[in-house]
């Protein structure tokens, strides 16, 4: 896997946003970053991405319905919600639906975040391989 | 009405009563009066009589002295004894003139012995006549002095004294002195204030002689006054027609009896009594009346009867009045007396048919009673059992009652502390969000320092080898000392320690809120699957800080299934056992949790080495408000608070204490409770009184 897929962190909070960017530059992982839902659809519809790490609580659109839109849209891009609540019903139920691929607790373990990024990033590898066959 | 008659019924006769009372009354103070009256004038009657018959025998001794003087003369008795009658009537002529007067004697005799009158010294021309006197006669025949009252031919009654006169020789004769009793009765008339009346009786008299001697004593013959006897002497001024009157009516003799008879005459008032003036031969005379002025006396007792009569009105009349108003105040009470009876009797007749009433309902009553009787005994055994069974249902009652109000005390215990719960799950979810966000942040980029600081040694390494082989053994030096002195190294060495330290405080707040987070969350009571040993776990953490400095607690957890349940439940149970371990170590001591499955229940125990539970609390150490911590530590609550939610879940609980030892509560929880189908899905929902979702910033 010669080529990285990119990311795209979304959150309202500007350290919380620094720190996912710190981590992808960290892991050489391409990185673009939005503070609100409707900064990260535009942006979206500009560039592609392959993961969106989107925190729950934004104003706005919160995390889920955004990353539900961006599925409905992108059903290739991979959702991960990061959360500070311990326990969310509905983001269970996003993962069963698989509208998300993972779930991140805040505060995250540095592993936990690197674990989901590289699922994900199998995830896409898996789609473009797909892509190569059909073309 | 009644008035009235009382008045007249009683009245008439009192009056009649009062009229001769008075009447008995007046008749006797005027018997009484008149008796005195009488009484009186008899005395005096009786005294004038005395006096008169005294003032006689006076007059009579008188005489005798008289006569004895003479009688002893010598010269008298020598002329007698001659018959020389001149010289007789010469020597007896002093003596005649001495003794003769106005109150003396005025007839002086001398009789021969055979009874002839030899010489009369008052009237010597007349003599030698016999001499047919009673007094002589007796003295003739007794040889005695003899006197007595004797009527002489004139009508005159006169007091006579015959004495038998002696000589040497015989008898002389007798000598003979008269004094007539005018005088007498004037005496008696002035001594005793009467006045008097003296009648002869005509037959003894002859008309003539008896004129001759009126005119010869001065007072004015009047033969003709009364039929049957003539008024002799008298001390009136006049004879009175009344006296006439009343003489005349009583012909022939004295006035009746000892009657006084009244006479009135000359606007004055007399009582007349006569009484017979008898002759010595005992011949009644005539009659000496007496007449007794009685004009004051009549007149008192006349003013006397009047003032009788007056008081006996007077008191009459008072009486009268007083009756009267008796009467009527007996009248008036009788009336309200009769008024009053009159309601009694209404009242009376009231109350009577109201008895009658009474009576015959108490009859009825009575006949009912006796059926009623009849059927008591199976009444009461009907009652008894009625009875019998209400108190069952009471005292059941009674029971349920308490039992409701025993589970409403632990109701409510569990409601206190579930809001309690409730609110420290409410600040907590806020907590959570707040810390959580810094504290990610900050961990994140500790991570990052570390994977730069690893970057920035191996860099420094390669730059060390390089300039090693390169440069000088001064710069070296140099640098050597300086890596020294800044103490590079051990900055180095540290650096990891430093990183790791800072990660682990992050992690744990990290823990402690997700901790706090998860254990208070009471509103979410929803039945679901849950790893007991997680809510073990959890709960361990949570009471860390009450339990780290007094107990090591030991996990010993087996491999359970997940049970349906309410988590949140259990985890308050779970502290609550933890707590109350941490409690019972006084110093220092070990809490053992352990989890194990048989067949088809997991249990859990929880197990201290503290100072245990004598055996008798351990039957109420389950009740509400039972605690046996100093005031203000333990609410009592917390064992009631387990005991009901291990019952909500259909599990049990159980304790085994031994003083000095230690406590172990063992809680079994049945896999397959009848509420599998609650537990619909493994992740619980959203707490509804957590920060809405989306509504704030993060």
């Amino acid at each position: 896997m010669s080529e990285k897929p990119s990311v795209l962190c979304v959150d309202d909070e500007a350290p919380i946003l620094r720190t996912l960017e710190r981590f992808c530059r960290n892991e050489g992982i391409p990185v673009r970053s939005a503070s609100s839902a409707a900064d990260a659809l535009a942006l979206m519809e500009r560039e592609p991405v392959d993961i969106v790490l989107s925190d729950y609580l934004m104003p706005g659109m919160n995390g889920l319905d955004f990353l539900n839109e961006v599925h409905s849209r992108w059903p290739r891009v991979s959702g991960i919600v990061i959360s500070g609540f311990v326990e969310l019903p509905a983001v269970a139920s996003a993962l069963r639906q698989g509208i998300i691929v993972g779930f991140l607790h805040k505060p995250w373990k540095r592993d936990e975040l690197k674990a989901l990024i590289k699922n994900a990033s199998e995830r896409c590898r898996g789609f473009a391989k797909e892509g190569a066959v059909a073309s | 009405m009644i008035l009235s008659n009382l008045r007249r019924h009683v009245l008439v006769p009192l009056s009649l009563t009062f009229l001769v009372l008075l009447g008995s009354f007046l008749y006797s103070a005027y018997a009484i009066r008149r008796n005195n009256i009488s009484s009186a004038l008899d005395q005096q009657y009786h005294e004038a009589q005395s006096l008169f018959n005294e003032l006689l025998s006076i007059k009579s001794e008188w005489m005798i002295a008289m006569a004895e003087t003479i009688i002893n003369d010598p010269l008298l008795k020598q002329a007698m004894r001659r018959g020389d009658r001149a010289a007789l009537y010469q020597r007896a002529l002093p003596y005649y003139r001495r003794i003769s007067g106005p109150d003396g004697i005025t007839q002086f005799y001398f009789h021969s012995p055979d009874a002839r009158n030899f010489l009369r010294v008052y009237r010597p021309q007349q003599y030698g006549d016999r001499i047919t006197r009673e007094t002589l006669r007796r003295a003739m025949e007794n040889h005695t002095p003899a006197h007595g009252l004797e009527l002489d031919s004139s009508g005159m009654l006169t007091l006579r004294l015959v004495i038998p006169w002696h000589d040497h020789a015989g008898l002389l004769g007798y000598i003979e002195l008269g004094a007539e009793i005018e005088d007498t009765m004037r005496k008696l008339v002035s001594i005793n204030h009467v006045d008097y009346l003296v009648t002869i009786n005509k037959q003894l008299l002859e008309r003539k002689n008896w004129e001759a001697g009126m005119i010869r004593l001065n007072r004015r013959p009047e033969w003709e006054l009364l039929p049957d006897r003539v008024v002799a002497s008298h001390s009136l001024k006049h004879i009175p027609d009344d006296i006439v009157r009343m003489l005349s009516r009583n012909r022939g003799g004295s006035f009746s009896g000892n009657g006084w008879k009244d006479a009135t005459f000359d606007e004055r008032s007399f009582a007349v009594k006569p009484f017979p003036l008898v002759e010595t031969g005992g011949r009644v005379a005539g009659e000496f009346v007496l007449l007794y002025e009685t004009t004051g006396i009549t007149k008192d007792f006349y003013n006397f009867v009047l003032k009788i009569a007056l008081l006996g009105l007077g008191i009459c009349s008072v009486l009268f009045a007083f009756a009267w108003r008796i009467l009527g105040l007996v009248e008036r009470n009788l009336h309200s007396a009769q008024q009053k009876l009159a309601d009694e009797v209404d009242n009376v007749n009231r109350a009577n048919s109201l008895l009658e009433l009474e009576v015959t309902e108490r009859q009825r009553v009575e006949a009912e009673l006796v059926h009623l009787n009849d059927h008591l005994e199976e009444r009461v055994e009907e009652r008894t059992r009625t009875l019998e069974a209400m108190s069952r249902e009471l005292e059941q009652g009674r029971n349920e009652l308490e039992e409701a109000y025993s589970e409403l005390k632990s109701r409510q215990a569990m409601i206190l502390h579930q809001d309690k719960m409730a609110s420290i799950g409410l600040l907590s979810a806020g907590v959570a969000h707040d810390i959580n966000n810094p504290i990610g942040f900050v961990s994140n980029n500790l991570e990052e320092l570390r994977v730069y600081m690893s970057r920035l040694r191996h860099f420094l390494e390669a730059q060390q080898a390089i300039t090693q082989s390169c440069a000088g053994p001064a710069d070296l030096e140099a640098l050597r000392r300086e890596r020294e002195e800044l103490a590079i190294d051990s900055i180095f060495e540290d650096f990891d320690t430093l990183i790791g330290e800072s990660l682990d405080g992050a992690g744990r707040i990290s823990s402690i809120v997700k901790n706090l987070r998860s254990f208070s969350r009471v509103d979410d009571v929803e039945y679901k699957l849950a790893d007991i040993n997680e809510c073990l776990e959890s709960t361990i953490n949570i009471t860390h800080h009450e339990l780290r400095y007094k107990a090591l607690v030991h996990r010993q957890y087996g491999d359970i299934p997940p049970l349906c349940c309410c988590p949140q439940q259990l985890n308050q149970v779970f502290m609550n056992l933890l707590i109350n371990a941490g409690h019972a170590i006084e110093k220092r001591g070990e809490i053992t949790v352990c989890s194990w499955r048989e067949e088809d229940s997991v249990f859990v125990s929880i197990a201290d080495t503290g100072s245990g539970i004598p055996d008798e609390l351990l039957p109420r150490i389950f009740e509400p408000f039972f605690t046996t911590k100093e005031v203000g530590k333990g609410t009592g609550l917390g064992l009631s608070i387990v005991y009901d939610i291990i019952s909500l879940h259909r599990g049990e609980i159980s304790v085994a204490s031994r003083v000095g030892e230690g406590t172990t509560f063992t809680i079994r929880l049945s896999l397959d409770a009848g509420y599998g189908e609650k537990c619909d899905c493994q992740i619980s929902e959203p707490p509804k009184g957590a920060p809405a979702q989306g509504d704030r910033n993060v």
